[in-house]
C-alpha cells in the first residue's frame, strides 16, 4: 500500500489541527488505499487497527440486522472520519461495516501511532471530542426523525439532505444528486421496507417533486419537497446522515 | 438561559461523579478539580432548564430526580429524546461541539443538579489533556448506544420495541414503569394508543402481567425472543 502523500482534503479532516511539521512526522505512518464500489473497508465485529479518513468518494457505514434487513447508520463523504468511536472501545472491534459506495480513497493511521501522538496533542483530542459530539448530535437527530416522522417525511428529508450535500444544480432546473443510490440503500437509510420505499418514490415522481436521470436522483422542486418533510415549515434541513 | 439559582445543598463528594462516563476514567485529583467548577442547583418538576436552540453555557449532572430531554415538532407534538436519571448528565455534547442546546430539558420530578459552566470546564481540559482520553472513550460508548437505537428504530416493530424496553428495564421477574405511558410511548417512537395496544397484547398472550405501573414478566423466554425479533406478536 502506498504511503499517503497528503492531499488537498487534509485541511478538512481530523488532521487539520496539526502543524505542517506534525503532518510530515506522521506521513510515514499514514497509508492511503483506493477502494472500488462495493469493496469493504472494514467489517462489523472485526478488530479495529486504526483511524480512517475519507479523502475522496463515499462510504456507507452499515449495521447488519438480525432479521435479514440492514441499516445504513451513516454515509460518510470526503473529510469525514471512520472508526473514531471504535478506536476507544474496550473490545477494540468495529461496531459497523464500512463499504465504498463509489471509488473511494481512504487514508489510515495505525492505532498505536495515533494513541502515542494524541498524548502530546490536546488540540487534536479536542477536535476528536468535537467530532464525536457532532456525530452524537446528528445521531440524536436521526433518532428523532425515525421516531417522529413517517416514512414519506423521512424520504423527503433524506432526499433534501443528499441534494444539499452532494447535489449539482442543473441548467434545466432542479438538483442532480451526484451519488448513485439504489432503492435498497434509500430504504436502509430511512428505515422503511423496499416495497414502501419504491411506492413512496413513485408517488413523489408522480407529484413532480423528483425524477430519475441515468440512475441519479433529480430533486425537481426542493421547496415542495421541504413541505413534505416538514408540513407548514420552511428553512434548512438538519443533516443527519452526511 | 443560565443555570437555575443555586440552592442550599450538602457538600457533594467527588465519589458521586466516579460512575459517570465523562469522569469515570479521570484521576481523583482531576475529578475534584472539575467538581470545584460545578454549581449545585435544585429544580422543580416542569421547570424549563433550557430550550432547544439556546446558546449552550454548560452541561448538567443529575444528583437526584429525573430529567426529560425533548423536542417539539412543528405541529406541537413533544417527542422525548432521552430520559436522564441519577448519575447521568446531559448537554455535554453541545459544550464540546460549540453548538446550541439541541433539545429542551425539564425535570419530571423535583431534582438536584450539578451545573458545569462551559468555559472554565473546557479551559481545565485544555490544560490537562490526559482527561480528554477518558472522555473520548465515554462519548464513544454513548455513540454506540445511539447507533443501537437507530438500528432498533429502523428495524423493529412495535412489539419488538416494547419487549426490548421491558427486558432492559425489568429485572428477571419484572419492574416498575416509572415513566408515564405518554413518556414511554414517545421514548419508543410509538403513539400512546399503539403502546397501550401492544402492552395489552403482551398481557393477553401471557408474556407480562400489568398492575398499575408495576409489571411482572410471566414468560421471560418469549419476551426475550420478541425483543430479538425472533418471534412477533400475533
Amino acid at each position: 500500500m502506498p504511503q499517503c502523500q497528503g492531499c488537498r482534503i487534509c485541511d478538512q479532516t481530523v488532521w487539520s489541527t496539526l502543524s505542517d511539521q506534525a503532518l510530515a512526522d506522521l506521513a510515514e505512518h499514514r497509508v492511503s488505499s483506493r477502494f472500488q464500489k462495493g469493496d469493504v473497508i472494514f467489517h462489523e465485529g472485526g478488530a479495529c487497527f486504526g483511524l480512517y479518513n475519507v479523502c475522496s468518494g463515499k462510504v456507507k457505514l452499515v449495521r447488519a440486522g438480525r432479521v435479514g434487513r440492514q441499516t445504513i447508520v451513516r454515509i460518510a463523504g470526503s473529510g469525514r472520519t471512520l472508526a473514531e468511536t471504535d478506536l476507544f472501545r474496550e473490545d477494540g472491534r468495529h461496531s459497523v461495516t464500512a463499504q465504498a459506495m463509489e471509488e473511494t480513497v481512504v487514508c489510515y493511521l495505525p492505532r498505536p501511532v495515533l494513541m502515542d501522538y494524541l498524548k502530546t496533542q490536546p488540540t487534536m483530542m479536542m477536535e476528536l471530542v468535537q467530532r464525536l459530539s457532532d456525530a452524537l448530535f446528528k445521531a440524536e437527530q436521526r433518532v428523532e426523525s425515525l421516531a417522529t416522522k413517517d416514512a414519506r417525511m423521512r424520504l423527503a428529508e433524506f432526499l433534501l439532505e443528499v441534494a444539499e450535500a452532494d447535489g449539482q444544480a442543473r441548467d434545466a432546473g432542479g438538483i442532480r444528486v451526484r451519488l448513485r443510490l439504489t432503492r435498497e440503500e434509500i430504504a436502509e437509510v430511512i428505515g422503511a421496507t423496499l416495497e414502501t420505499t419504491i411506492r413512496l418514490m413513485s408517488a413523489l415522481k408522480k407529484e413532480g417533486l423528483v425524477a430519475d436521470e441515468e440512475g441519479h436522483i433529480l430533486v425537481l422542486d426542493p421547496e415542495r419537497l421541504r413541505r413534505v418533510h416538514r408540513p407548514g415549515a420552511g428553512g434548512p434541513v438538519a443533516h443527519s446522515v452526511m | 438561559m443560565s443555570a437555575p439559582q443555586p440552592a442550599r445543598l450538602p457538600m457533594i463528594a467527588p465519589v458521586e461523579l466516579r460512575g459517570h462516563r465523562l469522569f469515570e476514567r479521570l484521576e481523583a485529583g482531576d475529578r475534584t478539580a472539575l467538581l470545584a467548577l460545578a454549581k449545585p442547583s435544585a429544580a422543580d418538576r416542569g421547570t424549563l432548564l433550557f430550550r432547544e436552540g439556546e446558546s449552550c453555557d454548560g452541561f448538567y449532572f443529575v444528583l437526584a430526580g429525573i430529567v426529560r430531554l425533548y423536542k417539539v415538532s412543528p405541529e406541537g407534538r413533544e417527542h422525548v429524546v432521552e430520559v436522564i436519571r441519577v448519575g447521568q448528565s446531559f448537554a455535554e455534547a453541545a459544550v464540546f461541539s460549540d453548538m446550541p442546546f439541541p433539545v429542551h430539558a425539564e425535570p419530571l420530578e423535583p431534582s438536584r443538579l450539578l451545573f458545569f459552566p462551559k468555559e472554565p470546564f473546557l479551559a481545565y481540559l485544555r490544560e490537562h489533556p490526559h482527561c480528554l482520553f477518558g472522555m473520548i472513550a465515554s462519548l464513544s460508548v454513548r455513540m454506540h448506544q445511539l447507533i443501537t437505537k437507530v438500528e432498533a428504530l429502523t428495524l423493529r416493530d412495535a412489539g419488538q420495541r416494547v419487549a426490548g424496553f421491558l427486558s432492559r428495564n425489568g429485572a428477571a421477574r419484572g419492574g416498575n414503569l416509572d415513566l408515564s405511558r405518554h413518556t414511554m410511548a414517545a421514548h419508543l417512537g410509538l403513539t400512546p394508543e399503539t403502546l397501550s395496544r401492544t402492552l395489552a397484547a403482551l398481557q393477553t398472550q401471557g408474556v407480562i402481567v400489568l398492575e398499575g405501573r408495576q409489571f411482572s414478566i410471566a414468560d421471560a423466554d418469549t419476551l426475550g425472543a420478541l425483543s430479538r425479533g425472533e418471534v412477533h406478536l400475533g
